[in-house]
């Protein structure tokens, strides 16, 4: 029966390109196409079947439309109504009143219309606005959970041509002109629980969260918030905000500003800015306070930001400066408060932190759920302002009834079911020309087949005694794949899994390193050989999922759609190894199972989790899950040859060809090895941590000598280089950069996470006191004095590293140049109270006069000149040795303060000393 | 030709251990007896009892008289005791003056082992030369100094003061960045005949280039400029040269790699995978930009169309050889390494194994063999590096990447017992099939059989997702085995040859003169070009 169903393009009929179902179900070879198509359109609720054959055919349960009225516009209806296959090309839903003359027809719509339109439940939905915000989580949502493993994507993807892409949407199920059918409070609660009006588990359930399925709805009808028609304002989650792109040195010049973007976001973020540097933010909205207390708001910024609550200004952190924090206080009572941000950054490094702190509470950052906004509700498109007119109604009622919509769409109108004259399923005639497959009378329904669709169900109606046999299980497991196009995403048997097309959009959640396995769903090739029938059943039926690293969900089909399928995939797939045969777990030989799993065994953790705890590399299926999950003889045999059993994997095998790698446990044996492991993980979350899962601060304490530490240290860039002094001053050099990037007190480092796993991540300083110097240059030639400190540093800049010198007692002195101007930078700690300080040499050797060259020694919103002295910010002490002449200026430039020392010489050198104490 | 010929079971070993080994190790009495057991038995009673020292030369030499596998009976693995608290994984290895070997660690440090070719191993006098620096993966020692590869630069080192520690520090170049990101990684190469280092550099997060130069091979030139050499680099495992002192790297699976595999770097060549080609515009001394490739496509295919794109010289097929092809070092020990002069040893990280690579060029290009040679390695084989007595030096960690060895680190030393074990020597590519020498004569009869032979071909996926399946699947028809007059050799003739898929051979019914099988009956033949 070939590819029948996924290009539908091939046989485009006057009707259109045929039914779009399930697009993989030709992929299964054990489906009878016509039989599936009986069952999938739901043929027998027109044409009487017997038992047997309604038994066979398990029909498709068609959508309820007892509150359609309030999730369809009646625009909506109306166009439906009219010609199906116009507005949703693919649908199975057949036309009945094709053979009315127009007006006739145009009547019965209108009565339908009213008469749907009625049915509207207790259920109002609710007003939703339009968010940028949510649109945008809706769109990568989609993209991800698993929409488009059946639905098309809503934007061509770079790597699909446009001929491709049309084919991909022509293999896709239709989802219709969902702006003009729906709002969004009403598609976000069918996407929450699909099952309640389409029972037939063809749309599942993807597990969404109110808020996930909100954000995809209001995706999916984002047109709607571009073009529809604007009702009343709504509250909505989170702030608006207004971007802007514009050179500002402290935040009122924000306020003339006209923004280049406006949208909302869910907290205080600087997410949607396009650029780094001479950008603004302003964020309004309103604060909704739990309890009246007494609350600090902090706002760490760089550059400077200022908060408003309820009109006043709280925090005022204005100005150009580095990363620092204000606070502000006030009491507020429960209930709504406004608050409104300015930003801006001016250049180089920019953040944004807003936290707040109940009295005798944490700090933290203020959670999305107490910020709101408001915008204008989404509309569903052509509004058509429909009045109920009871003779219509009523009218609409009896066409549902004799028309036979009825016949399908149980639970609309109770009590008027099917009424059908058409003839029993078994007394079919293929060839009837006035039929459902010929050319249909005014009794039959005209469905949008394509003529292989046609020739299918011809074929199997040929044959109507084969309807009254029973299905055997390899035929109904395969048939109910196909319905439920579970092929889209797994493979099975060599057949299925993510076409080409659709491959890109299973992507992972979280992790990269997982390669294919981090985003692919598993295989079902002898699922059932592979998982215990309950654990099938936990996934199918009670959510259970394993896989956290993967974006797309399991999604949950209904009981009465998949409650058989444990017991099916166990009779086709068992190879007959019984629980009986699993050898009585061996208390004695857990404690080498557990030596396996550790560090010192075979390291299973460098890449599995372990009872929720993180592997020391990739985080692979949890191993405590394991008993829980797995057959006791398919985990047997997998451990051997991991790739024969799940090919592609990257689980190595331990014991190839049936060789233990590990010959110092248990002897090398093979099997007890693995039923060591086996019965060492059968006690799940309660099996005792293996060794190396913990991880081990490795503190490095320099004792009598420096200790260099050169990786990624927070603060200090991708090129650090800690230096720890036994005198317990500690500094990072930035090699990138070329400057001093951090100084501290107390410990130095924790080498711990670079040197465990796969030492991903920066890692901050351990001690106290920790400082951040300015970014950028540590020279510059400026044209005049007043001259704006320049943005760019390093390479860019013309800086070059040239490494380091140690002394005796392994200090660095730090090597590098620029413009021709050889620096040695050497720093020694010395003791002084109440903290140790540094003392810094910086030589400056060229070949040419240095006059016109500058140090910054310091950045800060507040520099004073301090018995003999220079205090940055109230936290910074910086004392200079300085040759003749030399004279530090304090000068404001773009809003903050710098310390400059001008190396006004016609000499070719110059060095000067530098103490820092904080 | 076998000049660290040691018989197996004579006592002269003893004596060559006495001299080598330091004053203070005692005599050992020792005579071997049917079992391993009861000549432990004998030699601890025979030793009083033992101290721990006595101890651990009886288990050498226990070891050496009882092999532990059929591999172990011809190449014998030494491991090294590491000093208290030290974290070793081995990046890199090289020699430093006065027979002193240098191994840099994933945690900044450079350890000098001083007396490496000690045997056994009981005494290794370690110390540190250097610390701080950032996860070194490359070593290279000229005219004074040690030359390191870290993350971010290349850098040389010196003890100026003459305190077994280095403390000057220069950086050679560092033309390429880094963002903090764990897998931007960069091998160094030992220097080229032009006296450059050639440096690859991981992609970040082994799937995108997100910092100048990632993806890319660069050549640092004695001067400390830096050439844009080669882009399409992936995630590199080690660089090395063959004989020929051609430069070549082992790249591994992943996007736009079907299976980890052995690639020769070529300058102005594009080695697959196209994400760090974005930086073609800092690479002005090379042609335009190569054209993406198609993601789906076949390799071959693809380097028709391409022509700047060089296809790998030997696949590791996925996961029969290996899952992480790491460092590598030519044999160039003159026999004392065994029968396999010149050809490449290579190692495998989750395997920790060690594999060999048997390479010749074909209308102008590398490709190859590869075999299994020696697995059982303590951690999962990283660096490697040869001694001029021929023995490897093999440096492993486990890395947050689990490895068979088990072991987190270790640092081991295999050598050759002067027995020549039955192997394929070399595998060559003929236009009507393959031809195979051994390392000692087979037997015609068998070898004579094509019935001794089975082979399967196929090729992988050539695409941006993660890895490939084997695909394209044939079964060639061999259709005669010819064996040379000095029962060396075998040509086979073969029906079906696939240009661009990887040739799988088994001889399970293949017998040496003597009878033996094979010690390892595979291969595996990467034929991207026909022989002509």
């Amino acid at each position: 029966m070939g590819c029948l169903f996924a290009l539908p393009a091939l046989s485009q009929s006057a009707l259109g390109a045929g039914l779009r179902l399930s697009p993989n179900a030709q992929l299964h070879p054990g489906v009878d196409a016509g039989e599936w198509l009986l069952s999938e359109l739901n043929c027998s609720a027109c044409h009487t079947a017997t038992v047997e054959e309604q038994k066979r055919l398990a029909p498709r349960r068609s959508p309820i439309l007892s509150e359609i009225g309030s999730r369809a516009t009646p625009q909506h209806l109306r166009a439906f109504l009219s010609d199906p296959q116009s507005v949703k090309p693919g649908t199975p839903m057949p036309d009945l009143l094709h053979a009315l003359t127009p007006s006739a027809r145009s009547e019965a719509v209108d009565a339908l219309v009213h008469y749907l339109s009625s049915l509207r439940g207790t259920n109002v939905p609710a007003a939703s606005g339009a968010s940028a915000h949510l649109i945008q989580q809706g769109q990568r949502l989609y993209h991800t959970v698993g929409c488009v493993a059946c639905h098309a994507p809503q934007d061509r993807p770079d790597s699909l041509g446009q001929d491709a892409f049309s084919a991909l949407e022509s293999a896709s199920i239709p989802l219709g002109p969902l702006a003009r059918k729906t709002t969004v409070d009403a598609l976000a609660q069918f996407l929450q629980d699909p099952l309640k009006t389409r029972p037939s588990g063809r749309m599942p359930s993807l597990n969404l969260g109110r808020g996930e399925a909100l954000a995809i709805a209001t995706y999916l009808l984002r047109e709607q918030a571009s073009s529809g028609p604007k009702g009343p304002r709504v509250r909505m989650p989170g702030l608006h905000y207004d971007y802007f792109e514009t050179l500002v040195h402290a935040t009122a010049g924000l306020e003339s500003a006209a923004p280049t973007l406006s949208g909302s976001v869910e907290q205080f973020t600087l997410a949607p800015k396009r650029r780094d540097e001479q950008i603004g933010f302003r964020f309004t909205g309103a604060l909704t306070v739990p309890r009246e207390a007494t609350y600090t708001f902090f706002v760490a910024s760089d550059d400077g930001a200022k908060l408003w609550i309820d009109g006043q200004v709280i925090v005022d952190n204005d100005g150009v400066h580095a990363p620092s924090e204000k606070s502000g206080k006030l009491a507020l009572k429960a209930g709504e408060h406004s608050i409104a941000l300015l930003y801006f950054n001016e250049y180089a490094g920019g953040e944004l932190a807003v936290r707040w702190q109940e009295e005798g509470h944490g700090k933290r950052p203020i959670p999305s759920a107490a910020l709101s906004h408001t915008s204008e509700s989404m509309q569903p498109l052509e509004p058509e302002n429909l009045a109920l007119d009871p003779a219509k109604v009523a009218r609409g009622e009896t066409l549902f009834g004799s028309m036979g919509c009825a016949a399908c769409h149980l639970g609309a109108a109770p009590g008027k079911g099917p009424s059908s004259a058409a003839p029993a399923l078994a007394a079919l005639r293929t060839d009837a020309p006035k039929g459902c497959l010929g050319s249909p009378g005014p009794a039959a329904a005209r469905f949008a087949f394509s003529e292989e669709q046609r020739a299918a169900m011809r074929t199997t109606l040929s044959k109507p005694s084969k309807l009254r046999e029973p299905l055997l299980p390899k035929a109904q497991l395969a048939r109910t794949l196909a319905a439920l196009n579970c092929l889209a995403c797994h493979s099975r048997d060599g057949a299925g899994g993510p076409t080409e097309a659709r491959n890109g959009f299973f992507t992972t959640a979280n992790n990269e390193d997982l390669g294919d396995e981090g985003r692919m769903p598993p295989h079902l090739s002898g699922v059932g050989d592979k998982l215990r029938t309950d654990w099938i059943q936990k996934v199918l039926l009670e959510k259970a999922a394993v896989r956290p690293y993967m974006a797309a969900r399991m999604p949950q089909f209904g009981k009465e759609n998949v409650g058989m399928l444990p017991d099916l995939f166990e009779k086709a797939d068992s190879v007959g190894a019984s629980a009986a045969q699993v050898p009585a777990p061996s208390a004695a030989d857990e404690k080498f199972g557990r030596q396996l799993v550790g560090t010192g065994g075979l390291s299973c953790i460098a890449c599995h989790v372990f009872s929720g705890r993180k592997s020391l590399g990739v985080p692979a299926l949890d191993l405590t899950m394991i008993s829980q999950r797995l057959k006791h003889d398919w985990f047997a045999r997998y451990l051997v040859d991991p790739a024969a059993l799940r090919p592609g994997t990257r689980m190595p095998s331990f014991w190839p060809e049936g060789k233990a790698a590990n010959k110092d446990i248990l002897n090398g044996d093979t099997s007890r090895q693995i039923e060591a492991i086996w019965n060492y993980l059968a006690a799940g979350r309660a099996a005792k941590l293996p060794e190396g899962l913990v991880p081990v601060g490795v503190e490095l304490k320099p004792s009598n000598e420096a200790v260099l530490y050169r990786h990624f240290i927070e603060g200090g860039g991708s090129r650090a280089i800690g230096v720890g002094y036994p005198e317990k001053a500690n500094l990072a050099f930035d090699a990138n950069q070329l400057r001093l990037a951090l100084i501290w007190h107390g410990k130095f480092i924790d080498a711990g996470k670079h040197r465990r796993d796969r030492g991903d991540g920066y890692q901050p300083p351990l001690g106290d006191d920790v400082l951040r110097l300015p970014e950028g240059a540590p020279f510059a030639r400026l044209g005049a004095a007043d001259a704006p400190w320049p943005a760019e540093s390093g390479k860019s800049a013309g800086y070059q590293m040239k490494g380091y010198q140690l002394d005796a007692l392994q200090r660095p002195a730090f090597r590098y140049t620029f413009s021709g101007v050889n620096v040695e930078d050497y720093t020694m700690a010395f003791a002084h109270e109440p903290e140790p300080g540094l003392r810094r040499r910086i030589q400056l050797r060229s070949d040419t006069a240095l006059a016109g060259l500058y140090f910054r020694a310091a950045v800060g919103a507040q520099i004073l000149q301090k018995g003999g002295g220079y205090q940055v910010d109230n936290r910074l002490t910086l004392r200079f040795q300085l040759p003749p002449g030399a004279t530090p200026i304090i000068r404001k430039s773009g809003g903050a303060s710098e310390l400059l020392i001008p190396l006004n010489t016609t000499a070719t050198s110059f060095e000067l000393t530098e103490e820092l104490t904080w | 030709m076998n000049r660290l010929l040691i018989p197996i079971f004579s006592l002269a070993w003893l004596a060559a251990l006495c001299v080598k080994a330091p004053a203070d190790v005692p005599q050992l009495q020792y005579k071997k007896l049917a079992t391993r057991a009861e000549t432990e038995k004998a030699a601890l009673e025979a030793n009083a009892g033992g101290s721990p020292e006595i101890k651990a030369l009886v288990a050498d030499r226990l070891d050496l008289d009882f092999p532990k596998t059929e591999e172990d009976k011809y190449y014998h693995l030494l491991t090294f005791s590491l000093p208290p608290d030290v974290q070793l994984e081995p990046g890199a290895l090289d020699w430093m003056p006065g027979g002193k070997l240098a191994v840099s660690t994933r945690v900044g440090d450079i350890w000098i082992l001083a007396n490496p070719t000690e045997q056994p191993p009981l005494h290794p006098q370690w110390s540190r030369y250097a610390s701080g620096l950032h996860e070194v993966l490359g070593l290279a020692y000229r005219e004074g100094w040690l030359y390191c590869t870290q993350r971010g630069e290349v850098t040389r080192m010196k003890d100026t003061d003459g305190d077994g520690r280095a403390d000057l520090f220069e950086t050679v170049n560092d033309d390429w960045n880094i963002g903090g990101d764990y897998h931007e990684y960069a091998f160094g190469s030992k220097f080229d005949r032009e006296g450059n280092m050639w440096v690859v550099l991981c992609l970040t997060g082994s799937f995108t280039s997100e910092s100048t130069f990632r993806g890319w091979c660069l050549r640092v030139t004695p001067e400390g400029k830096s050439i844009p050499t080669c882009s399409g680099i992936r995630s590199p495992g080690g660089i090395g040269m063959n004989a020929a002192g051609d430069m070549f790297y082992t790249d591994n699976q992943g996007p736009w790699n079907g299976a980890c595999a052995l690639k020769h770097l070529v300058p102005g060549d594009f080695m697959g995978n196209p994400e760090g080609n974005r930086w073609y515009n800092l690479a002005t001394n090379l042609g335009p930009r190569p054209l993406s490739p198609k993601s789906g496509s076949r390799m071959m295919t693809e380097a028709k169309k391409i022509p700047q794109l060089r296809p790998p010289a030997v696949y590791f097929p996925y996961p029969k050889m290996g899952q992480s092809a790491s460092g590598f070092f030519c044999d160039l020990s003159d026999g004392l390494f065994g029968p396999f002069q010149k050809q490449l040893f290579v190692g495998d990280q989750t395997h920790s194994t060690v594999m060999r690579v048997y390479l010749e060029k074909i209308q102008g290009r590398y490709q190859g063999a590869c075999f299994p040679f020696r697995e059982g390695f303590a951690s999962g084989s990283l660096s490697l590096l040869q001694g001029t007595d021929g023995s490897a030096f093999v440096g492993g960690t486990d890395r947050g990447w689990g490895a068979r060895g088990g072991k987190p680190f270790a640092l081991q030393r295999l050598y050759w017992r002067g027995v020549t074990p039955f192997e394929i020597q070399e595998m060559r590519a003929k236009p009507d099939g393959f031809e195979l020498t051994f390392t000692e004569p087979v037997d015609p009869s068998t070898a004579g059989e094509a019935g001794s032979y089975k082979m399967e071909t196929y090729t992988y996926i050539y695409q941006s997702s993660y890895g490939s399946p084997e695909v394209d699947k044939t079964t060639p028809v061999i259709q005669g085995a010819t064996v040379a007059p000095d029962h060396r050799g075998v040509r086979l003739r073969i029906d079906g040859l696939q240009e661009g898929h990887v040739h799988e051979l088994h001889l399970p019914g293949l017998r040496s003169e003597k009878g033996a099988p094979l010690l390892h009956p595979a291969a595996y033949y990467t034929l991207n070009y026909l022989a002509p």
